[in-house]
């Protein structure tokens, strides 16, 4: 690796630097420093948004001997990482203080996760692509469990820690028997091997299936799934914010690059799978929240569906469907930090007040949570005017010029479902009375309220004039292919 | 065939069914590495196999891996038995739905 590689990651630097002063504040550090845990994090974040900001208009090239590729598509998910992992160590500062839980190595652990996800989007090699998730998975399998006197934090770490460990083992199978169809584990090399063969390896298939099942479960899709709604329940809720949206993200960037880079050959094969996984996943993921009373796992549920709706902008495999896709992916990432930051403003010691009565008259009680709650609402349920609206109308609409009609047919028709479970909770919030006894809603810090207040500016201006983002998506996607 | 490829394969059925039936938490975790080391197995066999180095440097990669794994997860295992005295993932069912 040449000098010149070495400046092309300093975001990552920049993000472990800084994991490993944050783990030193811990035990070294003044009590009175404690506050500044989320500060140093911040300001980390900052920095490698700024390093990252030098590299625009780069030409597009790999590094590390062909295992990371540097281009559009590479900062796209980088920059996404560095806002989801800076706004949720805004989310966490206060929540972690009032849980007494306020420590070091939380904040260094979801720097640790970002550059694992940012590792597992920019590499073009399936064994970087492994590691990456993998140090994604183990900073998350700790940080569900960080509260460690909560028995539904521990049973959500030991369940995501179990079924995630399974999926790794058989996403590690699935590059192996590429590896041995292919020669290689690099993508460009796997595809040019797969095309000079002309028919596919025998063992080629099977490997595909592994790894889609392995990314599958990381990324939470229908039938893999059983774990989410647990995790998303007992974890920390500013830790749910998190892996509502980074994991996800990491797995959706992880599986574009194997499939649209290393895989094109069989495409067929691999839509035909996804189709389905994706029919599944929006399915029963609407179908099963709308049973929920508990509001964190009923956007659990939600969040499922959510990923069913991104996977159609991969299964159409166009530039258009991919760009969709990653529109998409920001919007549902602004709406998911905004629901999950307002739950966990409002859940109160011991994160406790997240049932479906506690939103109860919620409109008078606290106004503007309410409404940033409902707006949120909306745009998940991709009423126009949001920013989901415009998100699913690219997405579906990129499905049907592709020819899928069947299947944004079946995601119209989710989206409808999912409509009446979104709007329990605003019928709750605007149209029941408090029942008696319920205690007042606990002040809500500013920081905190500055990010719901420009994640909510944000879903309503992507709604209007979405053509900024949408050009960086189409950007971004241009990596691919 | 390569044999060893046909043992990898075996490794790796055992590691899953095992996964899926077993009651035991640490059990569950064994057959996990167990899985691992299949795929460890494949890619020193494929490597063979193709005459290149690569899979048996994928192989210590993996091992650092799993031994980080490792440390995580018998962490987890520790806090909950603390709290429960018991290692049966099905005790763990305070959420339901």
């Amino acid at each position: 690796m040449t000098l010149d590689e070495l400046f092309l990651l300093i975001p990552q630097w920049i993000l472990l630097a800084a994991a490993a002063a944050l783990m030193l504040m811990e035990p070294f550090g003044r009590p009175a420093g404690r506050r500044r845990l989320g500060l140093v994090t911040v300001a980390a974040v900052a920095a490698a948004a700024y390093a990252l900001q030098l590299q625009w208009g780069l030409e597009p090239r790999s590094i590390a001997g062909g295992m990371i590729r540097i281009d559009g598509f590479s900062l796209f998910f980088q920059w996404l990482f560095l806002v989801i992992a800076g706004l949720s160590a805004v989310l966490s500062t206060d929540f972690n203080q009032r849980e007494g839980i306020d420590r070091g190595e939380y904040y260094a652990l979801l720097l640790t996760a970002c550059s694992g996800m940012s590792l597992a989007a920019m590499s073009e090699d399936l064994i970087l692509t492994f590691i990456g998730i993998e140090i994604l998975s183990l900073s998350t399998y700790i940080l569900a469990g960080f509260k460690r006197r909560d028995i539904a934090s521990n049973e959500a770490s030991l369940k995501y820690f179990l079924l995630g460990s399974f999926a790794t083992a058989i996403l590690l199978y699935g590059i192996a028997l590429v590896y041995g169809a292919t020669g290689s584990t690099q993508y460009q090399a796997i595809r040019a091997s797969a095309a000079l063969q002309g028919e596919i390896p025998a063992l080629l298939l099977p490997g595909l299936g592994l790894l889609l099942v392995g990314v599958g479960f990381k990324i939470g899709l229908v039938p893999f799934h059983s774990w989410v709604p647990d995790v998303y329940e007992g974890a920390p809720s500013p830790v749910t914010a998190f892996m509502a949206v980074g994991p996800k993200a990491a797995g959706i960037a992880a599986l574009l690059r194997i499939l649209a880079e290393a895989l094109p050959g069989l495409a067929p094969d691999w839509t035909r799978i996804l189709w389905l996984l994706a029919v599944l996943t929006m399915t029963l993921g609407n179908a099963a929240a709308l049973v929920q009373s508990n509001v964190k796992r009923m956007l659990a549920y939600s969040a499922i569906a959510q990923a069913g709706y991104i996977l159609v902008g991969v299964v159409v495999h166009t530039r258009e469907g991919f760009t969709a896709a990653l529109f998409y992916l920001v919007i549902y990432t602004v709406m998911s930090l905004v629901a999950f930051g307002v739950i966990l403003a409002l859940s109160g010691p011991g994160d406790r007040r997240v049932h479906l009565d506690d939103y109860a008259g919620l409109g008078r009680r606290a106004p503007y949570a309410a409404a940033a709650m409902g707006i949120t609402l909306l745009a998940l349920a991709g009423i126009p005017l949001t920013g989901g609206f415009m998100g699913k109308f690219f997405l579906f609409g990129s499905a049907v010029k592709a020819g899928f009609v069947g299947l944004a047919v079946i995601a119209v028709l989710n989206s409808v479902l999912s409509v009446f479970y979104y709007f329990r909770v605003l019928v709750y919030m605007y149209m029941k009375e408090a029942p008696g006894g319920t205690t007042d809603i606990d002040p809500v810090s500013r920081p905190v309220w500055a990010i719901l207040a420009i994640g909510v500016l944000l879903i309503l201006w992507l709604g209007v004039s979405p053509d900024r983002f949408l050009a960086l998506a189409g950007y971004s996607s241009l990596g691919l292919k | 065939m390569n044999p060893y490829l046909v043992l990898s394969l075996l490794l790796f059925l055992v590691g899953t069914t095992g996964f899926i039936v077993k009651k035991n938490v640490l059990a569950m975790f064994l057959c996990v590495e167990l899985m691992l080391n299949a795929a460890n197995l494949a890619f020193v066999a494929f490597a063979r196999d193709l005459g290149q180095l690569q899979g048996q440097i994928f192989v210590f990669l993996v091992m650092v891996v799993a031994a980080a794994e490792a440390a995580v997860g018998l962490a987890i295992m520790i806090v909950l038995y603390r709290r429960r005295q018991t290692l049966n993932p099905d005790d763990a069912d305070t959420m339901k739905g």
